[in-house]
């Protein structure tokens, strides 16, 4: 079915009497409390802080002028996963600003699959982007120690970023050396800066946060849609595969999955996914069982839409609502399980930096303590799970008034 | 009563099949063959013996079957609690579980009464002191200790409370002093207990936000309910108008939730044990996979999801036990 675009040419400055929308009240009760504002501000900030690593940490200088001539090693240096980012990066600005710019130009009637189609393309362009950058981008190893050229006068002009070290860099003269001013939160028993690894390693924490709730998402929403529809005997068998996975211990069936299959970032973020979908799965068969008789259901159905779009299209947007609440909890969990798993080893390989895995640095082979090691990394997911919980927390109270009136 | 529990009993079956199907269909699904693994230089050299080889084992050890006639095979011997040995300790998997279960099942039990006696009284304070001083401060603590990652606490407890490096209150690992044998009973179990503080720090501190929430909510509820105001006007007691109706109203759901506490607590004792090196089933399933030692890991994640559907089947008998407007001829 087409959606008509109706644009609403030379009304751009004044807002239609449109009144205000489902979306549009949530989000002001959500933004009136200033703590959770606050929150929200941290997470957009460890966004920035993921999305602009290799500019905040890095030994490659921005410009360096070698034997008279100029250079960015930085930029030359950009591998297919910081292309990656940076695209995801500009495709979710983007879909930002078309969410405020429908929220003037699109009558509310059909904005919801608007939003849906424009969506859809957005992670349609960034999944063939990464897959095409990863594809075309060749892999650079650039070993040329660009301080031991300045220091040596044959290069000048260097500008580095604010944490002028590698995160795979290791310097043997620098181990396990306490934070100083040269390194603000001291170097690991490799002599990696501590700094510059946390920097990197929020990349992998909010990138397994988001991949594996997307995944636990879609799974759950699709068993939970299909049980919740059609009821009866497909629920009885659904619910019972529902049951089991829900009677094992995760953690145990992440990591008996994990001692079986070769450790990767991708491999974590689909175990996390296939192992946490029952909780969305119950909330969309809820929902989905009281929808079933409404009549804009009965609507549809008599209208002979194919049972995509009774399900996706007419029934799911009036459920979704718990399901953004779990994701938030959701993405909170699944950062703690990566940290988690990182931490008993698990996770993915040394040189690429983890705040579990670095966490797990904190006691050294030698039985020391290494307090720098342990308290940054802990905050680091403290605050980031802390900050999502948060957010679940309040994105719950704005979506359900009715609890707010008992918290 | 009994039917009830032979209901749900039977109902049990298909979801024990179907953990087991799982455990085994990820231990099937691993990528890499055991015997082509084990088979050294020399099958490079001979690759048609070599391929006889391997064949020949494969048939040993039954892997030339069809993969039901597999885990039918497997589901009698696991029937029969036979787990195969373990590679790493050379022993049968289920003595090493057998020696390892109950120190899991004591830390879970302490730490599940630990979370039970603090979370009751606080969710009921925070209910009746609703929206002012109390209610507000543990609301906030409650949702910091949530959010705090296990392995930071447990890590920076070590470093803090028992390392050489701050102070040395507490022993950083194991159950238990290497001379705690020649111990009398009473400093023994001292010893013991001393040696536990902190793991079941760790592993309730967590649980009590979520109990004590949910605890807060339903005494909320109850005390706003007629009820109780007719409990009041009655001239009931402040204490027995909370105590003897709001709070034995408010605890039937809280009592479900034991259900899914437990499983969580399992799954946080893997890291906790690893931690403080305490030599249960949480240790050895990380050794395990940390070792490739997959009999153990399919028997403990077997058992685990056993353990896990007992607890769930528990918590519902408790559940109608508990509330005696449910029947069990009625209720599946």
């Amino acid at each position: 079915m087409k959606v008509p675009f109706r644009i609403m040419a030379g009304q751009e400055h004044k807002k239609p009497q449109w009144g205000v929308s489902y979306g549009e009240l949530v989000w002001s009760e959500f933004v009136r409390n200033r703590v959770t504002a606050l929150w929200l501000g941290f997470i957009v900030l460890l966004f920035l802080v993921a999305v602009f690593a290799p500019f905040l940490a890095g030994d490659k200088p921005f410009v360096i002028r070698i034997d008279g001539r100029l250079c960015f090693p930085l930029f030359r240096n950009l591998g297919a996963s910081d292309y990656s980012v940076f695209l995801a990066a500009v495709v979710a600005v983007v879909q930002l600003l078309l969410i405020r710019r429908n929220r003037w130009r699109v009558d509310p009637s059909f904005r919801g699959s608007v939003f849906w189609r424009q969506m859809l393309i957005s992670v349609s362009i960034v999944f063939t982007g990464i897959i095409l950058l990863y594809i075309f981008i060749p892999r650079r190893l650039d070993a040329t120690d660009y301080k031991q050229m300045v220091a040596s006068g044959r290069a000048t002009g260097a500008i580095f970023a604010p944490v002028p070290y590698g995160y795979g860099r290791t310097d043997l003269k620098a181990r396990e050396q306490p934070p100083s001013t040269e390194h603000w939160l001291g170097t690991d028993d490799v002599g990696s800066d501590v700094l510059c690894r946390l920097i990197h390693g929020s990349r992998i924490s909010l990138s397994v946060g988001f991949v594996a709730v997307g995944i636990s998402t879609v799974i759950g929403v699709f068993v939970g849609a299909i049980l919740g529809y059609f009821g009866g005997k497909v629920d009885f068998i659904g619910m019972r595969i529902v049951e089991i996975m829900m009677a094992i211990p995760v953690f145990f069936l992440i990591i008996t999955i994990v001692a079986f299959f070769p450790r990767s970032l991708l491999n974590i973020m689909i175990i996390i996914g296939i192992t946490s979908w029952t909780g969305d799965a119950r909330f969309i068969r809820a929902e989905f069982f009281k929808l079933r008789n409404q009549d804009f259901v009965q609507a549809a159905v008599s209208l002979g839409l194919p049972l995509r779009s009774i399900l996706f299209r007419h029934m799911l947007p009036n459920g979704i609502a718990p399901v953004l609440v779990n994701a938030t909890f959701g993405i909170a969990g699944a950062i703690f399980i990566e940290a988690a798993l990182s931490f008993l080893g698990f996770g993915v390989a040394p040189p690429t930096p983890s705040w579990g895995q670095m966490l797990s640095q904190g006691v050294s082979t030698t039985g020391r303590f290494l307090w720098w090691l342990t308290l940054f990394p802990g905050l680091a997911i403290f605050f980031t799970v802390l900050a999502y919980n948060l957010v679940g927390e309040a994105l719950r109270d704005a979506i359900d008034p009715r609890l707010r009136e008992s918290a | 009563m009994t039917t009830y529990i032979i209901r749900r009993l039977l109902l049990m079956i298909p979801t024990l099949l179907g953990i087991t199907i799982m455990v085994f269909a990820i231990s099937r699904a691993a990528p890499g063959d055991p015997f082509s693994l084990s088979m050294g230089p020399g099958a490079m050299l001979d690759a048609e013996r070599a391929a006889n080889v391997i064949e020949a084992r494969r048939k040993l050890h039954g892997l030339d079957k069809p993969l039901p006639i597999q885990y039918l095979i497997w589901l009698r011997h696991v029937a029969a609690l036979d787990f195969g040995y373990s590679i790493k300790h050379h022993r049968p998997v289920i003595d090493l579980i057998k020696e390892r279960l109950p120190i899991t099942l004591t830390l879970n039990i302490i730490a599940f009464v630990i979370v039970y006696a603090v979370s009751l009284p606080m969710g009921v304070l925070a209910a009746v002191r609703h929206r002012r001083f109390f209610d507000r401060a543990s609301s906030v603590v409650l949702f910091v200790l949530w959010s705090l990652p296990v392995m930071w606490v447990g890590q920076m407890m070590i470093g803090y409370f028992c390392g050489p490096t701050f102070r040395q209150w507490f022993p950083p690992a194991g159950l238990s002093s290497n001379y705690a044998d020649e111990l009398a009973f009473f400093p023994w179990l001292w010893d013991r207990l001393w040696h536990l503080v902190l793991p079941v720090i760790c592993l309730s501190y967590s649980g009590f936000a979520y109990l004590t929430k949910q605890v807060r909510a339903g005494m909320l509820d109850n005390l706003q309910a007629d009820y109780v105001r007719t409990a009041r006007a009655k001239g009931l007691s402040n204490w027995a108008v909370i105590f003897r109706h709001a709070f034995r109203n408010s605890i039937i759901p809280v009592i479900t939730i034991m259900a899914t506490l437990l499983p969580a607590m399992l799954g946080g004792s893997v890291i906790i044990e690893r931690i403080f090196s305490i030599p249960g089933m949480g240790f050895l399933a990380f050794e395990a996979v940390t070792t490739r030692d997959y009999n153990v890991v399919m028997a403990v994640a077997t058992i685990g999801g056993v353990m896990n559907l007992a607890g769930l089947l528990l918590g519902d008998i408790a559940y109608a036990m508990v509330d005696p407007r449910i029947t069990f001829e009625s209720a599946v």
